[in-house]
């Protein structure tokens, strides 16, 4: 089996995989964080489902659906931000609803474009074994994007997201800086969306940040935590989809997803371990 | 400490949306002033903060606040909000917290450096919590998680600290011990703090502002018996929701 996965990783196509698998986590650790410090969890997946319509929108267009992909997410984030903030409506309420009509106008989309729309499924549940090298370097600019903007605002993020309204009261723009984290999110969905799919994206986005912050009060480390959770996933999920034939977006969620559930147990049990000294 | 002004209000109305919460009140803050404003729930006073802190365009009137708008003057203002909106397991420590206080000074794109964090100690040593500095703030209590956020605010260096209801998440005993923190800090600030729980601050402060949609000042030496007619100026609503009667009895016996 281990000869096996040596010979594997000779194959192109894997290590673009494992290439594409380990920025994947490195962003989703940076941003996921900042999700779930911010409680956006909703708000990201509607983001993410949204940009379905960008995707239908490259089909209708004969352009690539990641490029179209990129600007129809970060219109809709700074929509469903600006919305969402503004309107006397409930957030989620909005957000159920333009999560929806994204995914309508891509459906719409893609019913308009000539021909039938190959590889419509890996756009959706995603195929990692299918990244190219175009897809690489794509990723690699958004990847750039996302870690030098965080960087930059790294203490202005901590400071909305521990108390908005100290924040506001200070004179710290923090809908722009709203807005600019949810754009940061929308660059991470289309940099997502060829590993797990647009629909189980906000798994990746959120659950090793999650699992990570059960085993540390420190931001940074979290956000450490968070990277080698998510590279764990990502390999893991591969490996297994590899050796059982089956999808490789969805093991990896399903990786992800067990190891969190799995690790609310452990938490838990070591906080009651520490009330009991 | 020459006295001079450092907000100046003027017929000043304000609210939100149609709706007038504030109408056509005077103030005015000296560098020197321990002032408490004070009035029931709905009587306008976290909207009275929102104006000073330039949240909130009045809809008439003039505010200063160090001589500029509130939105250029506010940076010398210390802002400790309401101990509500954070939650128990954000994982900053006390260091962290106390730091965020100097993210409007650094600006974007870079980092805090050597000096924010020694004006940070300083500003927990101030507040006797430097022992804390590496501790989680949601292991702290209400009254030390309230100290931090004084912190917070004095690493900024303000001329004005400004406080609404800062002791609501605080236990009674420890409340007094809270005032003298303020009391002593005073020496070199000024302090307004919003509140609607009278009976400790009476000891402390040296003006109450009465605040319910209108403004009224008194000084600390009005709070006796015989300048019970005066204070009776406030509207009869005021006196209706029994906060000033408290401070009148506290004061009468």
């Amino acid at each position: 089996m281990v000869t096996e996965l040596f010979e594997v990783l000779q194959y192109g196509f894997m290590q673009n995989a494992l290439i594409a698998g380990t920025v994947a986590s490195i962003i989703c650790g940076l941003v996921g964080v900042f999700i779930v410090l911010k409680r956006i969890t909703f708000i990201s997946g509607g983001i993410a489902h949204t940009s379905f319509g960008g995707i239908g929108l490259g089909y209708l267009l004969s352009v690539n659906p990641i490029i179209t992909a990129v600007f129809f997410s970060l219109v809709s984030a700074i929509g469903i931000g600006v919305i969402s903030k503004r309107s006397h409506l409930h957030e989620d309420t909005v957000i159920g609803v333009i999560w929806a009509m994204g995914m309508s106008l891509g459906v719409i989309f893609i019913g308009m474009s000539p021909g039938y729309a190959p590889d419509l499924m890996s756009y959706l549940f995603g195929n990692i074994l299918a990244v190219t090298s175009w897809d690489i370097q794509m990723m690699l600019l958004l990847a750039a994007i996302i870690s030098i903007t965080i960087s930059a605002f790294f203490k202005e993020f901590v400071v909305i997201s521990f108390d908005e309204e100290y924040a506001r009261a200070m004179g710290i723009p923090t809908e722009a800086l709203y807005l600019l984290l949810l754009c940061l999110v929308a660059l991470t969905v289309v940099l997502l969306i060829k590993v797990v799919g647009i629909i189980m994206v906000i798994a990746l986005l959120t659950i090793p940040a999650a699992t990570a912050s059960q085993y540390s009060k420190d931001i940074k480390k979290i956000i450490a935590l968070s990277i080698a959770f998510g590279i764990f996933f990502v390999i893991s999920g591969l490996w297994l989809s590899y050796l059982l034939d089956i999808a490789s977006g969805a093991t990896i969620v399903l990786i992800a997803g067990s190891t969190f559930l799995l690790s609310i147990g452990v938490s838990e049990k070591l906080r009651g371990a520490g009330l009991e000294r | 400490m020459d006295r001079s002004e450092i907000v100046t209000i003027e017929n000043l109305t304000a609210g939100y949306g149609n709706k007038t919460v504030i109408e056509d009140i005077n103030l005015s803050i000296f560098n020197t002033d321990f002032l408490a404003v004070i009035g029931p729930n709905g009587g306008g006073k976290t909207t009275l903060v929102k104006v000073i802190l330039g949240l909130i365009t009045p809809s008439k009137g003039k505010i200063s606040v160090f001589g500029k708008s509130p939105k250029e003057g506010r940076r010398q203002i210390g802002y400790v909000s309401q101990n509500t909106s954070f939650e128990e397991s954000f994982p900053v420590n006390v260091l962290d917290v106390t730091l965020m206080g100097r993210s409007v000074r650094r600006g974007p794109l870079r980092r805090y450096d050597n000096a924010d964090r020694s004006m940070a100690h300083d500003a927990l040593d101030d507040v006797g919590m430097l022992e804390y500095k590496d501790t989680p703030i949601g292991e702290l209590s209400g009254g030390q998680r309230q100290r931090v956020f004084i912190a917070r605010a004095l690493v900024s260096e303000p001329k004005l600290l400004l406080l609404d209801e800062p002791t609501s998440s605080v236990d009674i005993p420890l409340q007094q011990e809270f005032y003298e923190l303020l009391k002593d800090l005073n020496d070199s600030i000024a302090i307004v703090l919003v509140t609607h729980d009278m009976g400790v601050v009476s000891r402390y402060v040296e003006r109450i502002a009465c605040l319910n949609r209108g403004l009224f000042v008194h000084g600390k030496e009005e709070l006796t018996a015989e300048t019970l007619e005066k204070l009776y100026e406030c509207p009869v609503d005021i006196l209706a929701h029994g906060v000033p009667h408290r401070v009148l009895k506290e004061h009468g016996d």
